[in-house]
């Protein structure tokens, strides 16, 4: 049998997706085991395109590693710092140790059962093309795009108004007034509620 | 073409360590993105699958599992940030807010 070049590519690109997804686990640092899940999702959309999604190798790049995680990336490395330490390897090692050994069995049967189950014997049909994609997803699916674009706007409204910031300064900056008090020094921000902040404001201005 | 068998046992296999992942780590982050792996894992079963058939429906699923996920992300990293300027951790051992 001649040497498959297809062969070759999927050995390489799954033993790159296999790479990928073994260094996020074990990775010291969480930005570290974020650029090895970039490769894997890499490696993923590679998978795409040998299985002849070409839309879907397209959306995984530009959607998922262009935005989503370049997002995670700045979102990690650009706030706290100990919010990426390393406190977060195991502590019970025997516990752990028979968790990791539970969860290869549990893979290697997951793999057998897929590998040899019998949808598997018939031909392969083929891959659907594009113009069949767009047509299912707007036509056949279209209640549920416009579903899931609302859930994306309820999502991004939701995430901004977790990590609204409540400081004074930016409180009354957006009434349009200038802040009496003296800001807070540099460090974490000084938690207040907005009554009880706005009380603070007056007492501080009759002081002056 | 390659067989469409072969992807879903990638996908098997990534599945396996994302799940390793998510029992091994503390840190909130990290296991948010080993559950990013996994929804990839399934991912790759669905378009396994639509190749077998020939059916577009798995290439929908995988683009709506795509989009599920990009708003999960946003939404778990600003509970995560969140989380941190109030607990001044994101330990999931610190999180048991819910359970007192």
């Amino acid at each position: 049998m001649a040497i498959d070049f297809e062969m070759i590519v999927f050995v390489i690109v799954s033993g790159a997706a296999i790479a990928g997804a073994l260094g996020c686990v074990f990775a010291s640092r969480v930005a570290h085991s974020l650029l090895w899940l970039m490769l894997t999702f890499f490696a993923v959309a590679a998978l795409f395109l040998m299985a002849s999604a070409e839309m879907l190798g397209a959306i995984q790049i530009l959607v998922y590693l262009g935005s989503v995680m370049l997002v995670v990336q700045f979102g990690v490395m650009l706030t706290r710092r100990r919010i990426q330490g390393t406190e977060s390897l195991p502590t019970l090692n025997f516990i752990s140790a028979v968790t990791g050994m539970g969860l290869f069995g549990l893979t290697l049967a997951l793999l057998r059962e897929v590998m040899e189950h019998p949808m598997w014997d018939s031909g392969v049909a083929g891959a659907p093309t594009t113009l069949d994609f767009a047509d299912s997803l707007f036509n056949e699916w279209t209640i549920a795009t416009v579903v899931l674009g609302a859930l994306l706007a309820m999502a991004m409204i939701g995430a901004s108004y977790l990590v609204r910031d409540e400081r004074l300064i930016n409180l009354v900056w957006d009434t349009g007034q200038e802040a009496v008090t003296a800001t807070p020094g540099v460090g974490m921000p000084v938690r207040r509620t907005i009554s009880s902040s706005t009380e603070e404001d007056q007492e501080g201005g009759e002081e002056e | 073409m390659i067989d469409p068998s072969w992807i879903a046992a990638l996908g098997v296999i990534l599945f396996g360590i994302g799940l390793l992942g998510t029992f091994y780590h503390k840190n909130a982050i990290v296991v948010l993105m080993c559950i990013e792996l996994m929804l990839n894992a399934a991912n790759l079963n669905f378009v396994a699958a639509a190749t077998h058939y020939g059916d577009v429906n798995g290439w929908v699923f995988t683009a709506i599992a795509i989009a599920i996920a990009a708003a999960e992300v946003a939404i778990g990293l600003a509970i995560l940030l969140s989380m941190y300027s109030t607990q001044q951790t994101i330990s999931l051992d610190a999180a048991s807010k819910l359970r007192n």
